[in-house]
C-alpha cells in the first residue's frame, strides 16, 4: 500500500512533474554533481600521484649509505632479498648526486639520477612517461622532467652541460672542484609530481660514475614486487634482518606530505561539500512539509480507513527517498559530465597548475567506492529530511483533517 | 437482553480556546443496538458531528467511554484503534473526502489496500461494489470526472468494501440537491436492509432524520428532552 500510495501522489501530476519538486531534485543533483566532481579530482589525484611515485621509485627504495660495496657483495645482497616476504618483480641500482645545469645564460640546482639501462625498465615507469622522444639511456645521453625542459628550453637533440662540485680534499681553500659534462636529450618525460619533474636529470650509471670520479658508486636499489600489498611486509622484514649502511622507504615514505595531505583532503572535501547536499535536503523537507499540509484530508480520511502510523509515514518517506534518488542520479550524471568537462580543460588549459599543486593531474577518476559513498549518503540524508513532515503527517488525529472542511 | 452493538456512556468533548473553554458535548450516552437506523439530528453547531467523531473513535472524547460489543474502544493503542476502525466502521462524509488523484475504483480498494489485500483482489471487490451501487461505467474515472450524487455513491462503496458493522454518515446529503440527497437516503435504507448494516447518520435535516425508525435529536451538547 505504502509504495503504491506514494508513486501515485508523486505521478498524479501534482507531485513529482511540478516545479516545485524540479527544484528540489535539482538542489539534490547539483550537490551531488559538485561531489562527484571533487571525489574525481581527489582520485584522479591520488591516483596520479601514487603512480607518479612508484614509476620514479618503485615499490621500495633500499639505500646504501657505506663507500663502497663489492660486485660478489652486492649479488650476495640482493640473491637475499629473495627471501623477504613478496615476489619480487626487478632490481634497479641507481646513484643520485647533487649538480647544476647551466644553459642559455640560466643555473639551477638539479639531481642527477643514473640508472642501469638493462633492469630500469623492470622497475620504473619512465618510458611510459615520455611524451617526446625515446627512452635512450646509452652514455651521454638523458631523459629529463617536462618541467626542466620548459625551465631551460630544452628540446629532444638539445645538448646542455651539467657542472657537479666533486669534493677536492688537495684544494683546501674552496673545497670543491667542478666537473663538466655535456648530455643531450634523447626524451622528455612527463614525471607527474612537479618534483621529479623539474629536478631530475635521469642518465645512464656508468655515464655518472664517470662525471663524478667514482667508479664503485652506489646510492642505493629501487625495487619492485609483483604486488604492491606485500610492500609492508617486505620492508618491515627488511628492517628486523638489515642495518647500516642499509636504509629503506617505502613509495609512501617518498613526498610522505603530499600523500598524507591527498589522503586526508579528500575525506575533509567531502564532508564539506556534502554540506550543500544536507541544504539540498532541507529543500525535500519543506516540500514534503508543503506536501503533508495539502494532504492534512486525504491523511485524515486514510486513517478513517484504518491506516497506521507507520503506513502514513513510509507513503511519505517514500516521496522524499524517490526525489532524493533522483537527485541522486541526475547529479551522478551531471558529475560524470562536469568531470570529463574539467579534464579535457585540464588537458588543454591546465586548469591546476603543477607549480601550484605539486602533481600533474593527468585524468579524473571515479570511484565505485566513491559513488557507492555518494549515493549512500545522499539516500540517508533524503531519509532523514523526510522523517519530520512524515511524521507531522503520521501523528496526525483523523479528526483534525476533517474539522474544518 | 443482549448486549448493544455501540454504546456511549457519559460523553464530554471541549476545547480551550486561549482562556476560555468551549464545551461541545455535556455528558451523552447513548445505545445503539445491531441492524438499528439511528439518526441524530440538530442545528448547526450543536455537536453532532464531534459525537459521530468519537462514536466512530476518529475523535477521543475529553470524558466518557464508547464500547464496541462491550470493548472500551479508548483504551486500545492508536494503531490498534485504527485497525479495528478500518474493519469495523465505515464512513460517509457531507463532501464525499474521495482521494483526487486516484480513479473511483482506486478509492474504493483503498482501505482493502490499507488492510494488506493484494490490489488485484482490490481491484476485483471494489469493482463489484461499484457495479452494485450503479456506477460500473465510473471505474476509471476520477472523483473531478464525477457528479455529486455519482462522487457520493463512490463514497458508499468505499465504506462499505470491509464489509462493516457499523457505517456513520456526517451530513451524507448535504452537499446534494435535493433529487440526489433523496436517492442517497433511500441507497442508505436500500444497504442498510441487503446487508443488516448498522447505520449511524447525522443531520440538520429533520425531513431525513424523520425517515429514520430511531431519531435522536441533540441540542446545545445535550440530547434534547422533548
Amino acid at each position: 500500500m505504502t509504495f503504491w500510495l506514494a508513486w501515485r501522489y508523486m505521478t498524479s501530476g501534482k507531485q513529482l512533474f511540478n516545479m516545485s519538486s524540479f527544484f528540489v531534485v535539482g538542489g539534490m543533483a547539483l550537490g551531488v554533481a559538485c561531489l562527484v566532481v571533487a571525489m574525481s579530482i581527489f582520485s584522479g589525484f591520488e591516483t596520479t600521484l601514487f603512480q607518479s611515485i612508484i614509476d620514479f621509485t618503485g615499490h621500495a627504495d633500499i639505500r646504501f649509505r657505506g663507500s663502497q660495496l663489492s660486485q660478489e657483495k652486492e649479488r650476495e645482497f640482493l640473491n637475499s632479498l629473495e627471501a623477504l616476504p613478496g615476489e619480487i618483480a626487478g632490481v634497479t641500482p641507481y646513484v643520485e648526486f647533487p649538480a647544476a645545469v647551466a644553459h642559455k645564460g640560466h643555473i639551477a640546482g638539479v639531481l642527477l639520477a643514473g640508472f642501469e639501462p638493462g633492469t630500469v625498465n623492470d622497475v620504473l615507469g619512465f618510458s611510459r612517461r615520455l611524451i617526446d622522444g625515446e627512452f635512450d639511456l646509452t652514455p651521454g645521453k638523458t631523459v629529463i622532467g617536462r618541467g626542466l625542459a620548459r625551465k631551460f628550453s630544452l628540446e629532444v637533440g638539445d645538448k646542455f652541460r651539467v657542472i657537479y662540485p666533486r669534493h677536492d680534499t688537495l684544494k683546501a681553500r674552496q673545497g670543491f672542484r667542478s666537473t663538466i659534462k655535456t648530455f643531450q636529450v634523447a626524451g622528455i618525460a612527463q614525471l607527474g609530481v612537479h618534483d621529479y619533474d623539474s629536478r631530475f636529470i635521469i642518465a645512464n650509471i656508468q655515464s655518472i660514475r664517470k662525471l663524478v670520479r667514482e667508479p664503485r658508486a652506489i646510492g642505493g636499489w629501487r625495487v619492485k614486487l609483483k604486488e604492491e600489498p606485500m610492500t609492508a611486509p617486505f620492508i618491515g622484514e627488511f628492517r628486523t634482518q638489515y642495518e647500516y649502511p642499509y636504509r629503506i622507504r617505502s613509495w609512501r615514505s617518498e613526498n610522505r606530505t603530499l600523500v598524507e595531505a591527498v589522503q586526508l583532503e579528500k575525506p575533509v572535501i567531502f564532508f564539506v561539500l556534502l554540506i550543500m547536499v544536507i541544504a539540498a535536503g532541507f529543500n525535500v523537507c519543506c516540500h514534503l512539509f508543503v506536501g503533508v499540509m495539502k494532504r492534512f484530508t486525504d491523511i485524515s480520511i486514510l486513517k478513517a480507513m484504518g491506516a497506521k502510523r507507520w503506513q502514513i509515514l513510509a507513503g511519505f518517506s517514500l516521496q522524499g527517498v524517490v526525489l532524493g534518488g533522483v537527485g541522486a542520479i541526475c547529479g551522478l550524471a551531471l558529475g560524470v559530465i562536469f568531470a570529463h568537462v574539467f579534464a579535457w580543460a585540464q588537458v588543454n588549459w591546465e586548469l591546476m597548475p603543477s607549480e601550484v599543486y605539486q602533481l600533474h593531474l593527468e585524468k579524473v577518476e571515479l570511484r565505485v567506492g566513491d559513488v557507492f559513498w555518494i549515493v549512500i549518503t545522499t539516500l540517508v540524508i533524503s531519509i532523514l529530511s523526510t522523517l519530520a513532515p512524515a511524521w507531522r503527517g503520521a501523528k496526525l488525529k483523523p479528526v483534525e483533517g476533517l474539522r474544518y472542511e | 437482553m443482549s448486549k448493544p452493538l455501540l454504546s456511549a456512556d457519559s460523553l464530554f468533548k471541549s476545547y480551550d480556546q486561549g482562556r476560555q473553554r468551549l464545551d461541545i458535548l455535556k455528558g451523552v450516552s447513548l445505545e445503539i443496538n445491531a441492524g438499528e437506523a439511528v439518526c441524530i439530528s440538530g442545528a448547526s453547531g450543536t455537536g453532532k458531528s464531534t459525537l459521530l467523531h468519537i462514536l466512530g473513535t476518529l475523535d477521543r472524547p475529553s470524558m466518557g467511554k464508547v464500547f464496541f460489543e462491550g470493548v472500551d474502544l479508548f483504551q486500545m493503542k492508536e494503531d490498534a484503534l485504527a485497525h479495528f476502525r478500518g474493519s469495523q466502521m465505515g464512513f460517509v462524509f457531507q463532501f464525499h473526502h474521495l482521494l483526487s488523484e486516484f480513479t473511483a475504483a482506486e478509492n474504493v480498494m483503498m482501505p482493502l489496500v490499507i488492510a494488506g489485500v493484494n490490489r488485484r483482489e482490490a481491484r476485483q471487490k471494489a469493482e463489484q461494489r461499484l457495479k452494485e451501487l450503479g456506477l460500473q461505467d465510473r471505474t476509471r474515472h476520477f472523483p473531478s470526472e464525477l457528479s455529486g450524487g455519482e462522487q457520493q455513491r463512490v463514497a458508499i462503496a468505499r465504506a462499505l468494501v470491509r464489509d462493516p458493522k457499523i457505517l456513520f454518515a456526517d451530513e451524507p446529503t448535504g452537499n446534494l440537491d435535493s433529487a440526489n440527497g433523496s436517492m442517497i437516503q433511500e441507497l442508505f435504507f436500500e444497504l442498510k436492509e441487503k446487508w443488516n448494516l448498522t447505520l449511524v447518520v447525522v443531520t440538520h435535516d429533520l425531513k431525513m432524520a424523520s425517515a429514520f425508525p430511531k431519531h435522536l435529536p441533540l441540542e446545545d451538547g445535550r440530547w434534547r428532552v422533548s
